[in-house]
């Protein structure tokens, strides 16, 4: 027996069929919305038997799959995505599983007022994430120290100084970084309705061959998008050295947050 | 069994890393039934980096 939940992608104003009808959720249903007032949820069902991909030990253990993970959070963000695109949506987290419809009606009652505030937020608004990464730090000059047979007494000091240099080298070039990340980050928040900083990703997840200095978000209003996008270009070029890195728009999910009442 | 999602036909493409940043830490909360509270728990945001690093590590093959 097969036993189901309704799993939440976003909260938003009232959307039509024709959007939703093209949208398909993390376990591959069609979702729907449970209305109330002037709000909906936008919902998928979901089967949360102890079989299920969405039971609760199943759901942890999916989790840690990362072929899994990586599909669940892609189609999560499908839906999110085709709905913020319509209408303001505010997107809620990965796996919000609730076990009814009734239960999802009872939270847009409970947290109504903070809801609605949350899509006027982001109306009419989509979310930026502009990254800066530290300058190359060129590999130190073999060729400065003369070549010397190995074991020649000299040979050890000239790596070590070397290597000194390098790491000096790549401090100077994350302070610069650290630098050009407050001065971008204060300039793009001009152009923004709201920005945030968010934690600087680990260079072993981002794949760059130097650390990041700013992973910021901005939430920029729809008409807004082209004169943020050309600041962004006019920083680029003011700070050669560093990289940049520019992408969205996205739902904002950044921006969206509902206090517990 | 478990039938994994669809990928995704067309939409902005947005990073891995990036999306999981911001469906694991942000994003409205709104406390389900079923109790997946990632955001917080550092035990799953470690098992989360681990998995990431596979990823670049597939991805780089």
């Amino acid at each position: 027996m097969s036993e189901t939940a309704s799993y939440l992608y976003a909260i938003a104003a009232p959307v039509g069929d024709d959007v939703l009808d093209g949208l398909r959720g993390v376990a591959d249903e069609p979702v729907r919305v449970v209305r109330h007032r002037d709000l909906v949820a936008v919902v998928g069902t979901v089967d949360v038997s102890a079989g299920g991909a969405f039971g609760e030990e199943a759901l942890a253990r999916n989790l840690d799959d990362l072929g899994w993970l990586k599909a669940a959070a892609q189609a999560h963000h499908g839906v999110v995505d085709g709905v913020a695109r319509a209408v303001p949506a505010a997107p809620l987290r990965l796996a919000t599983i609730v076990a009814d419809d009734d239960g999802v009606r009872e939270r847009l009652d409970r947290w109504h007022d903070g809801f609605r505030r949350a899509l006027d937020e982001v109306a009419g608004r989509a979310e930026w994430s502009v990254k800066v990464y530290a300058p190359e730090v060129s590999p130190p000059d073999t060729d400065a120290e003369p070549a010397r047979a190995p074991g020649t007494p000299g040979t050890g000091a000239a790596y070590l100084i070397r290597r000194k240099a390098a790491a000096t080298a790549r401090d100077d070039a994350f302070a610069r970084a650290t630098a050009v990340a407050g001065q971008v980050h204060e300039e793009l928040t001009r152009y923004a309705v709201d920005a945030r900083r968010l934690a600087v990703q680990d260079q072993r997840l981002t794949g760059h061959d130097t650390p990041m200095s700013l992973n910021g978000a901005y939430l920029v209003p729809v008409d807004g998008a082209d004169t943020f996008a050309a600041v962004v270009e006019s920083l680029r070029e003011r700070h050669e050295d560093c990289r940049f890195q520019l992408a969205g728009p996205w739902p904002a999910y950044s921006f969206v947050t509902v206090e517990e009442p | 069994m478990t039938v994994a999602p669809a990928a995704r036909p067309e939409g902005v493409q947005i990073a891995l890393v990036d999306l999981l940043d911001r469906l694991l830490g942000a994003g409205v909360v709104v406390s389900g039934d079923i109790t997946i509270s990632l955001a917080g728990v550092d035990l799953v945001e470690v098992r989360l980096r681990a998995l990431i690093r596979s990823i670049r590590a597939e991805e780089a093959r």
